[in-house]
């Protein structure tokens, strides 16, 4: 893999890059039968499809948004490559709706995932704090959805029109990502589920946080949330290890410029040229974003206005002395 | 003069010219406009009595108010009792409660205690409630309140002056405009100034109307009946809130005096007090202001609801109406027996009033605002037109758990609304088809009264299926569109102009026929395809006319939102029509004077007087045609009011009978029953819904009528297609049959 890629694949921040090729991965199970994707959306394309749980009251959606399937990396595989197990009769039988799935049942073969290093990925979720702390409760689809989800790179480039939008903005990728986190994070009763006795508030964990709104809006959680050198972002820290120094960010050197706008910095430095870069890529971060040429000049122009203030003062000082003899 | 005399002198006669200014103002305001007001439109405004406004003694009003306590104790008493199959351990049980001290406690109403303390021992009407209630907190949200001015917070309300020129309305002209959205003058829309084919007339010329009716044959003596919009209006005066209809101007004080508090708050109000009294002045409605009825006021309930909108709902021919059993002590009120939707709400046939809620469950009020909803197809006014009423507020969008189907029951709620599976027939009186020019002879009520054609509640017949993206157009016609229909959906040229069942057509032929035997001159055949087809009546070059505009402003309308199927009430009327003001989807229908109609039968001459009424004359003037006349003939379709006279110097009408071009269709979301359709009644080969003209191709309305999971061996495993050739992402491309 060449430094490029790799690179774009870290902006790759949200989802679970998850290639696939459907003649590669296509379910054949000698099975004659097979029912076609069209014939589950008749239902699944429903979009009240749903029902409240049973448990705890939510509303669970069961709704397979066609659009986003479409363009999602999944696109080319039929439902019933995943949902084996006699989803073909209606009601669907229980046993077909205790299914297990896990990614990396299909993923660990294919030589194309390689460079998405799944099982690494496994590794550093297996060592975060939701899979510490709650072992049975959280998996991929915790946080990923299988319908929706793209990859950034390389399987797609063969389809153009399918990648075009994979290039985010980066306001975009953080309200992407901070939404995954929030459907719990702010939903007290989520969270009661899972901690009945100490269910963490966001809110109150954050006080010493100036300014929430803007960092919600402007900044992963995952950027103080992850080690530094996690590259992967799956080893999501628990509260009294993330990071919480606000010089890891505004400062010089950023956390903020290999993490958030690593591809960002890449691309405007392509773009621009490298001095140009500082100045012109959408960031701006407090304490980050400097230019010293400008800062340079501007002292200069403080200096120079100084100077003719007190030159002026004085000029007029003794001409007033001059014409009081 | 020196400089400063000429200064001061010069400012102080400035003063005096600056506050003569507002003077004078006030005083054209205040005084030679309503003058000029009234002498303009006709209409009078008198101080306002009632005979039953009684003042009680100190005694009279404790013996009222003790025995207003004890019966209300002892239905209590009755109703905790009524377990009991021995009558006579019944009767010593409620003995018992009724001598229970906390029992009577809280049974009291609180009223007797705050009109005692005070001494009020006379109702006067709104000067009364105001003592106490000039301002009222009004809740605009959770936990936000507003302080208002009660009085002025009621007479801006669509309770007192039944129209609304705020902006937001769900209705839209025929020339693609919403109401009022971008009017330099808004238009004052609502039941005051609509057409509407069900009343027959209009707030003005049928506000209180005495009607001498026969009951006992033609030459037998007279009783007097009471009939018009008043009667379930809560202004007492001689008119609707006609100043409110202007750009400026006030309904007088002594006006607002005759507002009903009580008919809303009072839960022992006497609908016998409502008839029409004639005085002096004119004619109005009389109202219950007993000391016993002020005595007994709460917030509102249903009880007071539905003495008005049961009318609505239920219809008069509804057996469990309230108010058709108190129809006035003198001079009662005249029986409509087509009903405008056919769905009571009552415990028999609503699950709601089953459960107990209260009206304001749902429609929850702000000060004296009660919203209808974000949706809407008729012209009613809606204070709130921004405040939702809908069953999500408490179903959430997930509201079927219990039925083994649940999950695909909420799925259906993407397309299909709750309506439309929950309330499955309306009663039998709902009307379909009013012909006004035919009258026919009310043997039991002694007067002549509009022809109803045709009456049915049930399904393809009284009422069909509309895309409704929660928008209407100006003569009540459902907007909306299929999402994913691949067929032709033209609900103007289908659903809405043509009644095409079998059934219809022959209960239609047959009334028509009987019609015949007293109007000879009736072609059946011409009848029946007009009432059926209304746009059999139009010229070729209308037609057209019709088609482009339907093509250029309503389509696009139809394609806002998001639509879904919902239920619809029909409804036509054939009117008089002014033969000068004409459009595409019907004309300017005009009003009946009751008198005339009712007694006579003459519904000419009845046109003939209602149409002299002043203000129907001032609508044929240029100013009137300017303020408001122009922009309501845009709105219908029609590109500007010609204000030439109907009825000329010699007495010649031009006018003529027509159906409005399409059908009404009104929202129906009240009479709603727990158990919905099954899946069946509309996926199989002769379900309620006819998926084709709901603009569904024959490919998809063929899949939606034959769905695999309801074929009898419920396996459904469908055969993979056998093309393999064209890849697997072609599923894509297959044709979607979306539910």
């Amino acid at each position: 893999m060449n430094r490029h890629n790799w690179l774009f694949f870290l902006f790759t921040l949200m989802l679970l890059p998850w290639a696939v090729a459907a003649e590669e991965v296509a379910v054949d199970t000698g099975d004659p039968e097979t029912i076609p994707n069209t014939h589950c959306l008749r239902c699944h394309g429903m979009g009240t499809l749903g029902y409240r749980d049973k448990l705890t009251g939510n509303l669970v959606t069961l709704q397979i948004s066609e659009a986003k399937y479409n363009t999602s990396n999944h696109r080319k595989l039929d439902c019933v490559a995943c949902h084996q197990g006699g989803f073909g009769t209606y009601p669907h039988p229980d046993k077909a709706k205790a299914e297990h799935l896990y990614c990396i049942d299909c993923h660990q073969q294919d030589e194309k995932i390689q460079p998405y290093h799944f099982l690494k990925i496994e590794d550093e979720f297996k060592r975060s704090v939701h899979a510490q702390k709650h072992p049975d409760e959280f998996s991929c689809f915790s946080c990923h959805n299988a319908h929706k989800f793209l990859s950034s790179r390389g399987v797609l480039d063969d389809e153009p029109e399918v990648g075009k939008h994979l290039h985010r903005e980066v306001l975009e990728a953080v309200t992407y990502a901070n939404n995954i986190c929030m459907r719990c994070h702010d939903s007290p009763v989520q969270l009661l589920g899972l901690d009945p006795d100490s269910p963490p508030n966001f809110l109150r964990a954050h006080d010493w946080l100036p300014n929430h709104e803007l960092h919600w809006r402007k900044v992963r959680c995952i950027d103080c949330h992850l080690a530094e050198s996690d590259k992967l972002l799956h080893e999501i820290l628990p509260a009294e290890k993330a990071l919480n120094d606000c010089r890891n960010c505004h400062s010089r050197n950023s956390m903020l410029l290999g993490k958030l706008y690593l591809y960002s910095t890449q691309q405007s430095r392509e773009k621009y040229g490298f001095v140009n870069s500082v100045i012109m890529n959408d960031a701006y971060v407090i304490g980050m974003t400097r230019n010293t040429f400008l800062e340079r000049i501007s002292l200069i122009m403080f200096g120079f206005t100084v100077v003719a203030l007190g030159a002026h003062g004085l000029g007029r000082w003794t001409a007033f002395r001059r014409r009081g003899k | 003069m020196s400089k400063r005399e000429f200064l001061s002198g010069f400012s102080i006669r400035w003063f005096e010219c600056l506050l003569a200014v507002p003077l004078i103002l006030i005083l054209i305001y205040q005084v030679l406009y309503p003058i000029f007001f009234e002498s303009y439109t006709g209409v009078v405004n008198e101080e306002l009595t009632y005979g039953n406004s009684e003042w009680l003694s100190k005694k009279e009003f404790e013996s009222l108010a003790n025995k207003i306590n004890y019966e209300k104790q002892y239905q209590r008493a009755i109703k905790i009792t009524h377990t009991h199959d021995n009558d006579f351990t019944m009767r010593l049980h409620v003995e018992m409660l009724m001598n229970t001290p906390s029992l009577s406690m809280d049974t009291e109403f609180k009223h007797i205690q705050y009109f005692r303390a005070a001494g009020t021992r006379h109702y006067a009407g709104p000067s009364t409630c105001l003592q106490c209630h000039e301002y009222t907190l009004k809740r605009t949200g959770p936990g936000d309140y507003e302080k208002v001015n009660l009085l002025d917070d009621i007479v801006e309300s669509v309770h007192f002056k039944f129209q609304s020129s705020a902006k937001g309305a769900s209705t839209f002209g025929y020339d693609g405009r919403q109401l009022n959205e971008e009017s330099v003058i808004p238009l004052p829309m609502g039941k005051i100034n609509r057409a509407c084919g069900i009343p027959g007339s209009f707030s003005w010329t049928g506000w209180a109307e005495l009607i001498a009716s026969r009951p006992h044959g033609e030459n037998d003596k007279i009783e007097l009946r009471s009939e018009g919009c008043g009667q379930c209006h809560i202004g007492g005066n001689y008119h609707p809130a006609t100043e409110k209809m202007m750009p400026f101007g006030d309904v007088p004080d002594i006006v607002k005096e005759g507002i009903d508090c009580l008919i809303c708050h009072s839960q022992q109000y006497d609908l016998d007090q409502r008839f029409v009294i004639r005085d002096e002045y004119g004619t109005r409605w009389n109202q219950d202001r007993s000391m016993r009825a002020a005595l007994t006021v709460t917030r509102p309930t249903n009880f007071n609801c539905l003495l008005c909108h049961q009318h609505n709902f239920g219809g008069d021919a509804f057996a469990g109406n309230y108010a058709v059993k108190h129809l006035g002590h003198k001079n009662p009120r005249l029986l409509h027996m087509g009903a405008k939707r056919g769905t009571p709400f009552s415990p028999e046939t609503d699950v709601h009033a089953k459960a107990g809620l209260l009206c304001t469950d749902c429609h929850v009020p702000e000060g004296h605002k009660i919203p209808r909803g974000l949706q809407g197809v008729d012209l009613v006014s809606n204070d709130l037109p921004t405040k939702a009423v809908a069953c999500e507020g408490c179903h959430t969008k997930a509201p079927h758990s219990a039925s083994k189907d649940h999950v695909m029951l909420n799925g259906h709620l993407a397309r299909v609304a709750c309506e439309t599976c929950h309330i499955k027939v309306l009663e039998p009186s709902n009307l379909v088809l009013r012909d006004w020019i035919h009258p026919s002879w009310n043997e039991e009520e002694g007067i002549f009264t509009p022809t109803d054609i045709y009456l049915s509640g049930e399904v393809g017949k009284g009422f069909t299926f509309l895309w409704f993206n929660g928008n209407g157009t100006f003569l009540a016609n459902a907007l909306g569109s299929n999402p994913t229909g691949e067929g032709f959906y033209a609900p103007l040229e289908n659903q809405l102009a043509i009644l095409g069942n079998p059934e219809v057509v022959a209960a239609v032929h047959k009334k028509v026929e009987e019609l015949k035997e007293t109007y000879p001159e009736i072609d059946v055949k011409n009848y029946v395809r007009n009432a059926l087809n209304p746009l059999s009546q139009m010229s070729a070059e209308m037609l057209e006319l019709r088609r482009e505009k339907i093509e250029k402003f309503i389509s696009p309308l139809m394609k806002l939102g998001t639509s879904k199927i919902y239920p619809f009430k029909l409804f036509n009327a054939i009117m008089y029509e002014d033969l000068a003001n004409q459009g595409p989807f019907g004309g300017m229908i005009l009003p009946f004077n009751y008198p005339v109609y009712y007694e006579r039968g003459a519904p000419k001459a009845s046109v003939a007087k209602a149409i002299q009424h002043p203000i129907v004359r001032r609508m044929y003037e240029t100013p009137f045609k300017v303020y408001m006349m122009d922009e309501f003939m845009r709105y219908f379709g029609i590109d500007e009011w010609n204000a030439k006279f109907p009825l000329s110097e010699d007495g010649q009408l031009n006018i003529a009978p027509f159906w409005m071009r399409q059908m009404g269709s009104l929202m129906i979301n009240h009479g709603i029953q727990l158990k919905g359709r099954e899946c069946r009644e509309c996926h199989s080969e002769n379900g309620i819904l006819d998926f084709e003209k709901l603009g569904y191709s024959a490919k998809q309305a063929a899949a939606l009528r034959d769905v695999p999971e309801l074929r009898e061996n419920k396996v459904t495993i469908a055969k993979k297609q056998p093309d393999k050739s064209q890849g697997n992402s072609d599923y894509w491309h297959l044709n979607q049959i979306s539910q």
